[in-house]
């Protein structure tokens, strides 16, 4: 069991070296010289060929990235060209804003669209399974920020509940919890409902009621650990897909997070930034996943046996 | 035969079930009638979509509707009214609510694929102790305990009682499964084909095993088979499913020493025997007959080599040609009406 969380772990590594591979190769062939942002618009050649060289941008790429590898396992992210800050504690001081944001929006997600999804299951092919497909099919089509518009003009404008922008207070977070949270409702809601259907047919749910357990115990007691497993795994992507994706929800509500870091960051060329905050995101997201993969081992127990009998066959 | 008191546990009256597919109506059981007494053991033998299946889930008020529809029929489970059908033709079936107090208590049942009827992330003996719990109301702990005496009744450790069903073999999950069906000491235990998915020597355990719990429990069984074999072991008495229909009824002796439907007499044939060299066995020739598209006449005419003209003319009454041997054949009504 240790064993297969440090072989995961060490795992990280060389998807962190693809990431970062991926990030230089991606940097390398994007037009746009950071240069121009760096120095006043009526510097001469030279002294952008004095500040390209200060930043190593001359080195060979190859050379860049051992350095910045480098760098990275020291804990060292580089610097921002605009603040002249280390990227790291950038990033970490506003990673909260988007964690607090992303562990939300997954919440009510959750909290939504997993009963939505077993009440419709239960009532496959009625009106109101059809009304609750469609429904979580509306909210999956409208984009973020459509959404979020449709939100701040109705509960921050009209009614006045939430801030429309920014943080002055925690219910800042409310609105870009809700609009995120919407979004992602449908998967929740469309795994979950299939994840039962499929379930509910098993053998073992017709021992249940042969056993004489009420149904509602044989949805909670019998099906849902089983069905929990294509649900688990669908947070971990989702989760992913939110710190991608956070860019444009910061954005609109004005939120200081990690998305509207990179999203700013894009724009002004600053790479120290854009690479860090991806590795940053991308290290995230396979923290996630390892940790959904050991929640797996505790819903399924045939995987715990496969991994202990697994590390055993090795060695006899 | 044991000794019983006679009393009849469970009592089936013109069942008939019919599933509502979009491409048609299955006629899956069409009229049958039987009783089981306390002590008793009934084999149902019948080919593939006999409806054998059909009959016990409609006893444990668990056809799934739709498809499934009940047309007509009598369930009586000591005293119980499962299913009746008052003059009009109303069917009324018992209430969910109340089926949960007999399921898993007076009646419970045995699934054929031992592979999935356990829940693959329970522990067995809590899937044991679940059924006692729901039924016998008594701390969890005394219905862990109660498990335990059951998993060592089904020849399994106690041990074992917190592994799960994926560290068991196909034998020792079929003996979880007989252990949940007969922790509460059921009066009627339905086994579907108990065994169909186990090797033979593990069949041979797990019969073995449930002839003697049937008889210190004293439970009625209702065998669903398709194996005479086990009919021959197991039972008491004996029906032979055809389409849906009861097409021969009686004890053991009367159905293997005096088979007298067509169907049955082919089934023996069928059996390959150790004492007699044949070269090859004896089929019953054509197809099951399709419970989508049944005849009006006798539906086993089709393929019944003593087949005759007026065999086409109209459905065959279940006459007793001796005591307690009954038959559906149009050749022994002619002969008992000629008596």
């Amino acid at each position: 069991m240790a064993k297969f969380i440090l072989r995961r772990v060490l795992l990280i590594i060389p998807i962190m070296l693809g990431v970062t591979l991926i990030i230089f190769i991606l940097r390398a062939v994007t037009p746009g010289d950071p240069v121009d942002q760096l120095v006043s618009t009526n510097a001469t050649e030279e002294e952008r060929e004095a500040k390209r060289e200060e930043l190593g941008l001359n080195d060979p790429l190859v050379l860049q990235f051992v350095k910045y590898v480098a760098n990275v396992f020291t804990g060292n992210l580089g610097e921002s060209y605009k603040t002249h800050q280390p990227v790291l504690s950038e990033i970490l001081q506003r990673f909260p804003y988007t964690l607090i944001i992303c562990f939300g929006s997954v919440i009510i997600g959750v909290v939504l669209g997993v009963p939505l999804g077993i009440y419709s299951s239960l009532r496959q092919y009625t009106w109101i399974d059809s009304v609750i497909l469609i429904l979580s099919m509306v909210f999956a089509a409208c984009p973020g920020f459509v959404l979020a518009l449709l939100l701040i003009s109705g509960f921050s404008v009209k009614l006045g509940w939430f801030p429309a922008v920014g943080l002055p207070n925690a219910l800042g977070y409310v609105l870009p919890m809700v609009t995120i949270g919407l979004g992602s409702l449908s998967r929740y809601t469309r795994i979950t409902r299939s994840s039962f259907l499929e379930v509910i047919r098993q053998d073992y749910i017709t021992t249940a009621r042969a056993k004489g357990q009420t149904e509602r115990k044989i949805i909670w007691k019998h099906a849902f650990r089983n069905a929990a497993i294509p649900i688990a795994s669908s947070i971990g992507v989702q989760i992913g897909n939110q710190l991608g994706g956070a860019l444009i929800v910061e954005t609109v509500f004005g939120i200081p997070g990690i998305g509207k870091y990179i999203g700013d960051a894009i724009t002004s060329r600053n790479f120290p930034a854009i690479q860090g905050g991806v590795l940053f995101l991308a290290f995230v997201f396979t923290i996630v996943n390892l940790l959904v993969d050991i929640s797996f081992i505790y819903i399924n127990p045939r995987l715990k046996s496969g991994i202990i009998s697994g590390g055993k066959r090795k060695h006899a | 035969m044991k000794e019983n008191n006679n009393k009849t546990v469970v009592s089936v009256k013109d069942l008939c079930v019919h599933y509502e597919t979009h491409e048609g109506i299955v006629e899956a059981v069409n009229g049958v009638s039987f009783d089981i007494k306390k002590g008793e053991c009934l084999g149902l033998v019948g080919e593939t979509g006999a409806g054998k299946t059909t009959i016990a889930l409609s006893i444990m008020n668990l056809l799934p509707h739709p498809p499934a529809h009940v047309i007509e029929g009598n369930i009586d489970l000591d005293g119980e009214k499962i299913l009746s059908t008052d003059e009009n033709g109303k069917v009324t079936e018992k209430s969910t609510k109340e089926m949960l107090k007999i399921r898993g208590k007076k009646v419970s049942m045995i699934f054929q694929d031992p592979m999935t009827a356990l829940n693959p992330v329970r522990f067995v003996g809590d899937q044991i102790a679940e059924v006692i719990q729901l039924h016998e109301h008594c701390s969890p702990k005394d219905a862990m305990l109660r498990a335990c005496e059951m998993m060592e009744k089904v020849g399994i450790m106690p041990e074992r009682y917190k592994e799960y069903p994926h560290q068991f073999s196909g034998g020792m999950k079929q003996r979880i499964v007989i252990a949940i069906a007969l922790a509460c000491k059921p009066d009627l235990l339905l086994a579907d084909e108990p065994t169909t998915a186990l090797d033979v020597t593990i069949q041979a355990q797990v019969l073995d095993m449930m002839r003697t719990l049937q008889k210190e429990q004293e439970t009625a069984t209702l065998m669903i088979t398709h194996d005479l074999g086990i009919v021959a072991e197991m039972c008491d008495k004996c029906a032979i499913i055809y389409a849906g229909q009861i097409v021969e009824y009686g004890t053991l002796a009367h159905i293997f020493d005096n088979p007298l439907h067509p169907y049955t007499i082919g089934l023996m044939d069928s059996i390959p025997s150790l004492d007699k060299d044949v070269h090859r066995l004896t089929p019953i020739p054509g197809m099951v007959a399709d419970p989508m598209d049944l005849p009006c006449y006798c539906s086993f005419a089709d393929r019944c080599i003593k087949c005759r003209e007026n065999c086409r003319q109209g459905d065959p009454e279940l006459i007793e040609v001796e005591p307690g041997h009954w038959v559906r054949c149009f050749q022994y009504q002619m002969k008992k009406g000629a008596l």
